[in-house]
């Protein structure tokens, strides 16, 4: 059914026909080749390095640093594909033998353009950083070394807390008559100047500035390349060279937007190069002699026969397939694939783990109860025809690899859940049945009958009366079903693994008293005697007593091993009560809906003028939804999903296997079409 | 005041959003920091991080949520009921159990937010694991909304 029968496999030939068989089983990608400890030590051959390993990297970081460079229209059509370069085999082969001879002009170019603009940065860091610096003193109008190559004068260029402007004055004017001070310029807080004393002085005069806490301009040393000239041609020259270097900058800019038409070229190198990669990679798993090669694999049974026949036709005997048995203590990989519906649901599973050997495939059966637990823990029809739809149309319009499909496949589920989860609760954007617009409204409700439900199609409302407790209730048993189901499922493992008195004696008389139990508790509801069920569950208790304790030897311990053994039904009852918080989550997603439409009215309220406070509701009205849907989702998944793994596999699925891993040509970059 | 049973509903009320709220402020903060950290090495994950580290949010959410029910009980949005003390104690304590149980299960769900992001970034395909991990802390939550749900709601005025 789910689970495909794998089949191990050794193929040996002349080594004459390595290369194109390892060329086309890459494309059909359906084996998994294996290590095999024996053939790793009698092969002879020195393997070879592959040393495409650093060019996949340079191929890497090209296709990062263009990414960003790739016309809008590039982009759009990514966002439709997954990211992926849709092309046919022909096509891509093509575009690699013609970019081939390019490729390493164009490596080379981006990284000696990623090299250049680093340094190009830095570099105007610097000019701006010392243009700062001089643009004060722009007013100077000695050229550098005339000021300060003098012999018997010294000068200073710096900066004064402009709070000291006046006593600073005063000082500089009362030291001597052999010191000139000019103010060049003032901004806030500060003032700059320039002092010139004679030689003499020139110590004293640096001990007043000090006091003033003068800021010394180290011009000598931070413009020493523009030594003869003044400081506003200097600023001149920065300014040309910092114009320099933008344009410069700007015509890297707009080299990258050229060098990004290469980037589908370079996807698909890249794609090549990794295959070229794993090719290379295995011949550590495999013997190779001067003359042969073998190796072992696994392959589903089906393909097996189509692969020996392909294989006897091209090769003519000289390359053979054996259907060999697997060692013992050796776990096969396990391959699930379901039929189309189920597929989609695949995902999840996977994310709980690969079915073990002895396990069932739990996709099928956690299908429906996924499927409805979402639907009643999103409840809104608004939120679920906004999900259906978001994915309606990427499968429509987009073109993406299976895998991706398969998502989008259930969210297209997950929102016809929640569609019909919110008819069933009423959710349509949390609106109240006084803010609804009325075609959505029931007849009954609408003339004014007191118990009817508000919404067309509502069975029960979570916010009225006993609505909740029926909620609470709805939750628990779709939680009954559940855990029997997986019981029922444990005993349906048990026997295909030929554990037939396990199966009888656990999870069968588990799921007797159990439903025995369901029974005893409705009978009243349904009108079925009580007393029967009521004899039935002690029948069943017995029952379990009985076999609870048969792994124990001591006879004495079986009667008490018995006993503790009915003391899981603890087990039963708590995973029973996790099921509520569909409810919960459930009544949620409407109270905040509600909450969110509440507040829109409120805020639009408080504006000034009707118009304004329509806008405000409406942008607050989107914000808010918006946010709830994605918490709703969010929750709604995550939470949908943990019923799945802890309640409902807890009971039978183990998970843990292996999962086959064919030698295949994955594409990162790349999708083929017709393949 | 605490005669009143309006002040006592919307301090219960309160109670339910702030401490819930700073549970799920404490988690988001506690992933949200550890995610920062993993996304400076492989920025390419952000999106798993994102879900993981927007986990530990949703307690704040279900303190809203009693905190808007409870109000909406007292009538605070158009025309205030008659709120007697009985009542107003009621929703006080609904008030409190909501918050309690959102402020534990939202700051200590963020510790095992963080240590799933940390896995996520050695191996990114733990990311589903890592989320369940994550979401069985909330189940207390979940069970903390569902009692104060079930208070508030059959509250007779």
């Amino acid at each position: 059914m789910a689970k495909i029968p794998l089949q191990k496999i050794r193929i040996t030939g002349m080594r004459g026909h390595y290369k194109i068989l390892m060329q086309e089983l890459h494309r059909w990608g359906i084996l998994e080749i294996i290590q095999t400890p024996e053939f790793i030590e009698r092969s002879k051959e020195q393997a070879e390095e592959y040393f495409g390993v650093f060019d996949l990297a340079r191929i890497n970081f090209t296709l990062r640093f263009l990414a960003p460079y790739e016309t809008a229209k590039a982009k759009m059509d990514s966002l439709l594909s997954g990211g992926k370069l849709i092309i046919s085999e022909e096509d891509a082969k093509l575009r690699l033998k013609n970019f081939s001879p390019k490729s390493e002009d164009v490596l080379s170019e981006c990284e000696q353009i990623e090299e250049e603009t680093v340094r190009d940065k830095n570099q105007l860091e610097k000019i701006r950083h010392k243009k700062a610096l001089l643009a004060p003193f722009r007013l100077f109008h000695t050229p550098l070394q005339k000021a300060f190559h003098t012999p018997k004068t010294q000068t200073w260029l710096g900066s004064v807390r402009a709070s000291k402007k006046e006593v600073f004055v005063e000082a500089v004017a009362t030291e001597s008559n052999l010191v000139d001070l000019e103010i060049l310029n003032e901004d806030e807080g500060k003032i700059y100047i320039r002092l010139t004393a004679a030689e003499e002085i020139a110590p004293r005069t640096a001990e007043l500035l000090q006091s003033y806490g003068f800021d010394e301009l180290d011009i000598t040393n931070e413009f020493l390349e523009f030594y003869d000239q003044k400081p506003r041609e200097i600023l001149r020259s920065l300014e040309r060279e910092e114009a320099e270097i933008q344009a410069k900058l700007e015509k890297t800019e707009k080299r990258k937007y050229e060098l990004a038409a290469y980037l589908d070229d370079l996807r698909i190198l890249a794609d090549y190069n990794t295959w070229r990669k794993k090719k290379n990679d295995l011949q550590y798993k495999i013997l190779k002699t001067k003359n042969i090669f073998a190796f072992e694999a696994w392959m589903p049974l089906r393909d097996s026969d189509r692969l020996e026949k392909w294989i006897r036709d091209i090769f003519v005997g000289e390359v053979a397939l054996e259907k060999i048995e697997s060692e013992e203590n050796e776990e096969p990989p396990v391959l699930v694939e379901n039929k189309k519906g189920a597929d989609s649901y695949q995902p999840i599973t996977e994310m709980f783990g690969t079915p073990g050997n002895k396990d069932i495939d739990p996709t099928p059966y956690l299908m429906p109860f996924f499927f409805i637990f979402f639907g009643l823990c999103l409840s809104d029809v608004g939120y679920g025809l906004i999900l259906s739809l978001i994915a309606a149309f990427f499968l429509f319009f987009g073109q993406f690899t299976p895998s991706a499909k398969v998502g989008l496949k259930l969210l297209l589920f997950c929102g016809i859940g929640a569609f019909l989860g919110g008819i069933i609760v009423g959710g349509y954007f949390g609106m109240t049945p006084e803010q609804a617009p009325s075609f959505l409204l029931s007849a009954d409700y609408k003339s004014g009958i007191e118990e009817a439900m508000p919404f067309k199609g509502q069975l029960l409302d979570p916010m009225k009366g006993s609505g909740p407790i029926l909620f609470l209730i709805v939750a628990m048993s779709l939680g009954v079903i559940q855990l029997l189901t997986g019981v029922l499922l444990d005993f349906v493992r048990r026997l295909k693994i030929g554990d037939y008195v396990g199966a009888f004696c656990d999870p069968l008389a588990w799921f007797f008293f159990l439903l025995m139990l369901v029974g005893f508790a409705l009978a009243d509801q349904v009108g079925l005697p009580k007393e029967t069920f009521k004899n039935l569950s002690i029948a069943g208790a017995i029952v379990l007593v009985m076999t609870q304790g048969r792994h124990q030897k001591n006879w004495f311990l079986k009667p008490i091993s018995g006993v503790l053994g009915l003391y899981n039904i603890t087990g039963y009852v708590s995973d029973i009560l996790s099921y509520s918080r569909i409810m919960a989550l459930g009544l949620a997603t409407g109270v905040i809906g509600f909450a969110m439409n509440l507040t829109a009215g409120i805020l639009g309220g408080m504006m000034p003028h009707p118009i304004l406070g329509f806008i405000v509701a409406v942008a607050f009205l989107l914000f808010g939804h918006s946010l709830n849907f994605a918490l709703s989702l969010l929750g709604a998944f995550v939470h949908s999903g943990r019923l799945q793994f802890i309640e409902f596999f807890g009971k039978f699925f183990e998970g843990g296997g292996r999962k086959f891993r064919p030698f295949v040509r994955e594409k990162k970059y790349l999708f083929f079409r017709n393949s | 005041m605490f005669e009143s049973g309006i002040v006592l509903s919307i301090i219960g009320a309160t109670i339910a959003a702030v401490l819930a709220g700073i549970g799920s402020g404490i988690g988001v903060y506690t992933a949200g920091t550890k995610g920062a950290g993993v996304l400076s090495e492989k920025p390419d994950l952000f999106g798993k991080i994102l879900v993981i580290t927007a986990l530990p949010g949703s307690q704040g959410v279900y303190g809203l949520l009693i905190a808007i029910l409870a109000l909406a009980k007292i009538g605070l949005f158009g025309g205030l009921a008659e709120v007697s003390t009985e009542v107003g104690q009621q929703i006080f304590w609904a008030g409190i159990l909501m918050g309690v149980s959102g402020l534990a299960s939202g700051w200590l769900q963020g510790r095992v937010a963080a240590a799933g992001i940390g896995a996520v970034g050695r191996d990114e395909s733990v990311a589903g694991k890592a989320i369940v991990l994550s979401v069985i802390i909330e189940t207390y939550a979940i069970f903390g909304l569902l009692v104060s749900l079930l208070i508030v709601n059959s509250i007779q005025l």
